[in-house]
């Protein structure tokens, strides 16, 4: 069984640059629309587990 | 993810998926999304353990009640070493922290059928949903995945980015992503 690698430790001028990034995150708008609604749709698709569609 | 040689050519509409959290008792007979190591975690009994050892959450996902896709996430954290003392980030370093509370994708896949079909698109938005509503995520700051080369342009396309390459990421194949939960969730939730 493999088991899951854990996400690795940033380091250094590595971890500086990382946050500068983090601080910076952006999305287009075509991104925002992708993630627009994203909570109204799990709790959609989660309320449908169990019906009996089958 | 590649077209399968029974590519489905019906338009996906979200209402019509439904997503479940994967049971001993519901096995997935066959699961093929050309990748052998994603297959046998479904398809043998690695989900089985992963669920007993508490080492990921796996979830299947529904169309008209066949599977057609599946993910597992489970907790994690960014360690970024030495952030405390960047100055220059005045206000993540005063919080004194050492890593950043994460929900990572372990694991991502669409059956061949039905990929290239903005699938993968939609399981990336609930998991985004998930994250943010789920009572145990609530203190995830990031979704993190280690994503293979060719996911990489799957993963950006959505908005995830590149971490910088550590010395593990150098001596693998893999690159580890990230996607800011904080700066999305007044889109996700409206």
């Amino acid at each position: 069984m493999a088991y899951p690698e854990p996400i690795p430790e940033i380091k250094g001028r590595n971890a500086r640059e990382f946050i500068k990034r983090l601080e910076n995150f952006q999305l287009s708008d075509e991104q925002k629309e992708l993630c627009r609604g994203a909570s109204r749709f799990y709790k959609d698709a989660s309320s449908k587990a169990g019906s009996k569609d089958e | 993810m590649n077209d399968g040689p029974f590519r489905h050519s019906v338009d996906i509409q979200a209402d019509d998926l439904r997503v479940e959290p994967f049971h001993e008792t519901r096995r997935v007979r066959y699961f093929d999304c050309g990748d052998r190591h994603l297959n046998d975690f479904l398809n043998t009994d690695e989900v089985v353990e992963y669920e007993k050892e508490y080492l990921g959450y796996t979830h299947l996902v529904f169309l008209h009640g066949d599977p057609v896709a599946y993910f597992t996430v489970s907790l994690d954290g960014l360690r970024v070493e030495y952030l405390k003392s960047y100055k220059s980030f005045s206000r993540l370093s005063e919080l004194r922290l050492e890593s950043l509370p994460a929900v990572k994708i372990g694991r991502l896949a669409v059956a061949r059928a039905w990929q290239n079909r903005g699938l993968g698109r939609l399981v990336l938005k609930y998991i985004v949903g998930m994250a943010l509503n789920m009572g145990l995520f609530r203190a995830a700051r990031l979704l993190t995945v280690q994503a293979k080369p060719g996911a990489i342009g799957f993963y950006r396309k959505f908005g995830f980015e590149l971490t910088y390459e550590t010395a593990r990421e150098r001596k693998r194949a893999n690159r580890t992503m990230f996607y800011d939960l904080l700066y999305i969730k007044d889109i996700a939730n409206g």
